[in-house]
């Protein structure tokens, strides 16, 4: 492969191409078997060593599939030990004949000379940290939408946490009145919690929240993620709490983020 | 390793003692690695044992080498295997085609042979000289020819964009000489 043929095709999977110079490649890979391959190759190794990514099999019908296939059928005692293991696992320990009394001072004891020295509760930043998840983000590129390319690309943008540059696209290129954009003030949010403009991304998860869009609850999600960075742990708590007893968005990892904060 | 034997026996023989054992030993840590990474600890559950039906499968068929220890490459396994459900969850909202196993055996297959490829990837990188590795190692972080030029101290991004071409090129040959790959290639 040439240089130029490497740049071409870094260029098509990072979606930075034209839709004309992106049909073009498409079409090339329709007609040059070898080439297709270098494409095919390229992505494997981009999506293997990317920490987020994974290199999924794209030929899933092949014998190889089919003989692992029906060697998983066969290990129906392993599934079942396993099965058994979680079962015993999961089952609490039988109580012992043991002083609870001695064993609750003792814990006291102990609680008051080690906590202040090995206090490891995380900080707020370090929960913000934990469970902000950009992973589960849906893809912000909507087939057939006139936008697709400007979306791939503020969304590419975001991934490489070129926050700046992708919210120059979302403030300036994208229509925000039209129904897609509940995913856009996600993004938006999150960027600008990244760059520190809390006030802005404070703003822009409200208006989610009375967008009125399905998605709108999510913007509660990740508000209460807001103050977290913002060590406005309180606020945050407030946030969850209605999580938790509505139901929204996230609520089972809202109720874990609470206990974690009390 | 004498201990990797003990538990890949164990697992081919479904021995319900040991593999308690096992499980009694190696879950937990699973289990904060999934519900620390937006899993449940049902997804923990799951991925835990499709890691050890995966080893399992692969040790009967083809009695492939652990060159770590046992708990290392089941937790290695296990991260795999949720890094591979939470790009499938974003794969379905994408609607990509590609992606549509037939039934949970056939997901199993394509877990191991997508984790066998993830192997031989890793493995051979680590055959590069020090350099390449840095220079991929950043290119693959996504971190821009600018900053690459910047870290490794090139002159131009010219020049850095040949020099990601010619370690990718090497790293390429190498994973093709590699006889593993030829039963990979086709997938």
């Amino acid at each position: 492969m040439n240089i130029n043929d490497d740049i071409l095709i870094e260029q098509y999977l990072n979606n930075t191409l034209s839709t004309q110079e992106n049909e073009a490649v498409e079409l090339r890979m329709k007609s040059d078997p070898a080439f297709k391959e270098k494409v095919l190759f390229e992505k494997q190794l981009l999506d293997t060593f990317s920490d987020e990514k994974w290199s999924f099999i794209e030929n899933t019908d092949t014998p190889a599939v089919q003989e692992y296939s029906e060697l998983f059928k066969k290990e129906k005692k392993l599934k079942q030990a396993l099965a058994d293991a979680k079962t015993n696992y999961n089952t609490p320990k039988k109580k012992t004949n043991y002083n609870w009394y001695l064993y609750a001072a003792a814990i006291i004891v102990l609680s008051i000379a080690i906590v202040p020295i090995i206090n490891t509760s995380p900080s707020s930043t370090e929960l913000y940290a934990s469970y902000i998840n950009t992973t589960e983000l849906p893809s912000l590129s909507i087939r057939g939408n006139e936008n697709t390319d400007i979306r791939t690309k503020a969304q590419h943008l975001f991934e490489q946490k070129k926050y700046r540059q992708a919210l120059t696209i979302f403030n300036n290129e994208l229509d925000l009145s039209k129904k897609q954009t509940a995913t856009v003030y996600l993004y938006m949010g999150i960027a600008q919690i990244e760059l520190h403009q809390f006030e802005k991304a404070e703003n822009s998860f409200d208006a989610l929240i009375h967008s009125g869009f399905m998605d709108a609850p999510k913007g509660h999600w990740y508000k209460a993620l807001l103050y977290l960075k913002m060590d406005k742990t309180e606020d945050s708590k407030i946030i969850l709490n209605t999580i938790v007893k509505e139901k929204h968005y996230n609520y089972q990892q809202a109720y874990d983020l609470l206990n974690e904060l009390n | 390793m004498e201990n990797n034997l003990y538990y890949l026996n164990a697992l081919l023989n479904g021995s319900t003692s040991e593999i308690q054992k096992l499980y009694n030993e190696n879950f937990p840590k699973v289990k904060r690695f999934v519900t620390q990474n937006k899993g449940q600890i049902a997804d923990a559950e799951d991925i835990f044992h499709k890691a050890l039906l995966q080893i399992t499968v692969r040790y009967r068929k083809e009695k492939f080498q652990i060159t770590t220890s046992f708990e290392a490459y089941l937790f290695t396994a296990c991260k795999n295997l949720w890094r591979r459900e939470l790009n499938k969850s974003k794969i379905k909202v994408t609607n990509d085609p590609f992606y549509e196993p037939k039934d949970d055996n056939t997901d199993l297959a394509l877990g191991v042979l997508e984790q066998k490829r993830w192997e031989l990837f890793h493995e051979n990188i680590k055959l590069i000289s020090d350099n390449c590795k840095k220079v991929l190692d950043l290119f693959f972080a996504k971190v821009s020819y600018a900053d690459i030029m910047t870290a490794m101290s090139y002159n131009t991004e010219t020049v850095t964009r040949q020099r990601v071409f010619r370690c990718k090129t090497k790293l390429g040959e190498l994973i093709k000489k590699d006889q593993r790959y030829n039963s990979l290639r086709e997938l």
